[in-house]
């Protein structure tokens, strides 16, 4: 007796089958593990921590201050006069009570991130998450 | 009357479009997300004219503009900061621990500070500039 061989029904598409499974599988990591956050227009490299809590990746971009002493509010660069207003307006606006974020990075002057904390103040920002990053400080 | 039953049909959906968006997308979420380990410090910010209370009498940490650190006059090792702290504390009342850096001082210096006086267990130190 003679069983016909049932035709082959495989097809190109079937070949990329475990590609994408992989690419899933990726995809899903990326969506889980990473996080997004706004950046701000500058690079900087913030303060290393071991002690403190971990927390979030801040979702809005706060404030940030460069190496330099370059300051932005938000992803836009400002100077520090025009901080105070700009913040008061956001404070007036906001329907959350999250802590303001303030990264700076490690090589900027105490000076100037006292100053941007003395204008936070006399916007009327009563508390401040300053954010680190973990690991040893020195490392880098 | 004869009623054409379509053949058949493809069966699947095609899967070269899906890929090109899933992709994207992995593509998209490859270069946004960041991996960083954030810590945070929770830092008050005291009111503007709020009087210091003459009865308290704060325990001032200074950084120094090169990094190094000074407690009540005399130079300190980072590592050490947290147990003097607490020797220059001991006492009754709770006494607030103040973080006075120089101009020049790196933000690394005072955070550095901040993190080994949460490590040693004293939180809630605020940040100060030096007056000079």
């Amino acid at each position: 007796m003679i069983v016909p061989l049932p035709r082959s029904r495989r097809t190109s598409e079937d070949n990329v089958l475990p590609l994408i499974n992989i690419v899933f599988l990726l995809l899903i990591f990326f969506m889980i593990a990473g996080a997004l956050s706004t950046r701000p227009p500058f690079e900087l490299q913030p303060p290393r921590a071991e002690a403190a809590p971990s927390t979030p990746a801040p979702a809005t971009a706060g404030i940030a201050i460069a190496d330099d002493g370059r300051i932005a509010f938000r992803g836009e660069e400002i100077a520090l006069d025009a901080l105070v207003e700009k913040v008061r307006q956001w404070d007036e606006n906001r329907d959350d009570d999250k802590a303001l974020t303030l990264r700076s990075d490690g090589g900027a002057d105490s000076e100037r991130l006292l100053a941007v904390m003395t204008a936070l103040r006399d916007a009327g920002i009563e508390r401040i998450r300053m954010l680190a990053v973990g690991g040893q400080d020195g490392a880098d | 009357m004869r009623i054409d039953v379509p053949r058949r049909r493809p069966a699947g959906i095609r899967l070269t479009p899906l890929i090109d968006v899933v992709f994207i997308l992995l593509v998209f979420f490859m270069l946004a997300s960041s991996f960083m380990d954030w810590r945070g410090f929770r830092l008050e910010l005291p009111a503007a004219d709020a009087t210091p209370d003459p009865d308290i009498d704060p325990i001032v940490v200074r950084v120094l503009d090169d990094g190094g650190y000074r407690l009540g006059g005399l130079d300190i090792d980072a590592d050490k900061l947290a147990e003097r702290v607490r020797e220059v504390r001991d006492g009754p009342e709770p006494r607030p621990v103040i973080i006075q850096a120089a101009a020049e001082a790196p933000v690394q210096a005072t955070i550095r500070a901040l993190d080994r006086l949460h490590a040693g267990g004293i939180e809630g130190a605020s940040l100060a500039g030096d007056p000079r």
